[in-house]
């Protein structure tokens, strides 16, 4: 679907591209998770795919060919959800989408995305009354709104409660089962390793890291399995190697000899290498 | 063009919803008000003069004030990843704000033609009018450009009110008379301005209105082409990019 390549952007008052020469590929049908910290460049790639910037070095292609050649027409292909909220405050949400609907030639079914997204029935409110929560359905429901190919979306379910994180993931998911493609940006690692078939962690402009999310956790898990037991009214830890593990005799005495408390893999959580691969806390 | 009729229309409801609208028939009630209060039977001439008042600041303020809400708002954002083209989300935001100022060119001319004497031709009038908010709507962006929030656009009206309208209104009331000053006023565009609205009037040369109209126009391809050019690197500019 995109092809990028040794892609390389400044600002105009920045001494330093904010950008350094990056490659990718997102392919149809796939859920891309582009990730990392505040500041590395996350955004500024999304909006040079989603063309509110201009004026890069190397090359975009869109479909196999320039996004440069592409005209105002490529945003009917084209849904982007803002993680800020991008509506008139003094309009209706129904008065929001009817005007932005307007300006599309096809459409999606935007009563049943409210009915969905719980909007329903208040879509006659102004959003000024709408709560922070509600405000980022609308959001998602405004990327919806013209049936795009493509689906940009900047942290869908941040500060969303769990019910309605679990409606716009299954949303998400039903889009990409019909052939949609996804370039999902989140700091919420769980939203990642539920959705992304592949993720690219993103360090100081550049591209750190590759993967499917599933890769990563062997690439930068240990192999190995914590054990806590009882023994003598205290619980002890031992740690064992997952390779051979049914011929480790400790390991099968203790299983079969003692109280076990909990039993886990150490392979990396998502969170865990998104520190380890960007250098960084996930708040900075 | 039905793209083109949605952005006006948005517009024009957003001018409502915003109070705007509200806030510019206040004006022009002020207006009449001046015109019921004034103590003079023909209103042909200080009819002009009211409307230019009231185009050159209103068309300014209109079209800054809506500017800077949908940047404070993010909905720029929302409207530029739309399959519109700059031209038409300029052309329709000058359209929509041209419209009040028609309203209050219309609310003017029906009081005087009820309670006083005027001699203008009304559709001529109307012409001026759409020009010379045009021109100004125009400088409305182009402020916006420069301005972080409403108060830095307040401000940059208030310094064009002094520099390019006040030398004007001076020189047109006769408060300042010297000679050298009223040809440097003929420099401003708002001088211009103000002639293509009193030309019809009858009180100003045809050559005048020709070269009026002329400035004005020029001057209008000039500004339109500084807002499309810089459109997308200000209008995102409350990212901070």
């Amino acid at each position: 679907m995109y092809k990028i390549s040794n892609l390389r952007f400044k600002y105009p008052k920045n001494k330093e591209d904010t950008i350094k020469d990056i490659s990718f590929e997102i392919k149809d049908g796939e859920i891309f998770g582009l990730l990392g910290p505040s500041g590395v460049g996350k955004s500024t790639t999304q909006k040079l795919l989603i063309k509110l910037l201009s004026g890069y070095s190397g090359e975009i292609l869109y479909q196999g060919k320039d996004l440069n050649s592409y005209g105002n027409n490529y945003f009917e292909e084209v849904g982007v959800g803002f993680e800020m909220p991008v509506h008139f405050s003094k309009l209706t949400a129904e008065e929001n989408l009817n005007f932005f609907k307007k300006l599309y030639s096809s459409t999606a079914n935007i009563d049943e995305l409210l009915k969905r997204v719980g909007l329903y029935d208040h879509r006659n409110k102004k959003i000024a009354q709408y709560s922070k929560g509600m405000k980022i359905r609308l959001n998602f429901v405004r990327a919806m709104l013209n049936n795009p190919k493509v689906l940009f979306l900047d942290e869908p379910t941040n500060g969303l409660d769990p019910k309605n994180a679990r409606i716009i993931k299954e949303i998400i998911k039903e889009f990409k089962e019909q052939g949609g493609t996804v370039l999902l940006t989140t700091h919420l690692m769980n939203d990642v390793d539920e959705l992304c078939d592949r993720v690219a962690f993103m360090a100081e402009g550049k591209i750190a890291e590759i993967s499917t999310p599933k890769d990563l956790k062997l690439k930068y898990g240990f192999r190995e399995v914590d054990v806590e037991y009882r023994e003598e009214d205290r619980t002890v830890k031992s740690t064992f190697s997952l390779d051979n593990l049914g011929d480790n005799k400790e390991f099968i005495n203790i299983i079969k000899e003692k109280e076990i408390i909990t039993i886990h893999s150490k392979e990396n959580t998502l969170d865990d290498i998104f520190i380890k691969v960007t250098g960084v806390t996930k708040d900075e | 063009m039905n793209r083109f009729i949605t952005l006006i229309k948005g517009e024009l409801l957003r001018l409502k919803r915003y109070n705007l609208f509200a806030a510019s028939v206040f004006v022009s009630i002020m207006w009449v008000g001046i015109l019921h209060f004034i103590d003079i039977e023909d209103a042909t001439k200080i009819i002009p003069q009211l409307v230019f008042i009231d185009v050159t600041t209103m068309a300014m303020l209109l079209v800054g004030v809506t500017f800077i809400y949908e940047r404070d708002e993010a909905t720029i954002r929302s409207i530029l990843v739309s399959p519109i083209s700059k031209s038409e989300y300029i052309l329709a935001k000058m359209i929509a704000n041209i419209i009040p100022s028609i309203l209050s060119l219309t609310i003017m001319y029906i009081y005087s033609k009820v309670f006083k004497i005027v001699d203008i031709n009304y559709l001529i009038l109307l012409g001026a009018v759409i020009l010379v908010a045009f021109f100004h709507s125009l400088v409305g962006f182009l402020l916006t450009y420069y301005s972080k929030d409403f108060t830095d656009l307040v401000m940059a009206i208030m310094k064009i009110f002094l520099i390019f309208l006040l030398p004007v209104l001076l020189d047109e009331f006769n408060i300042v008379t010297n000679e050298i000053f009223r040809k440097l006023v003929y420099i401003l565009p708002t001088k211009s301005a103000l002639m293509i609205l009193m030309g019809t009037t009858g009180t100003i040369q045809s050559w005048e209105i020709v070269v009026s109209i002329i400035y004005m126009t020029l001057g209008s391809l000039i500004l339109y082409y500084l807002v499309w050019k810089n459109f997308k690197k200000y209008s995102l500019r409350e990212s901070g990019e």
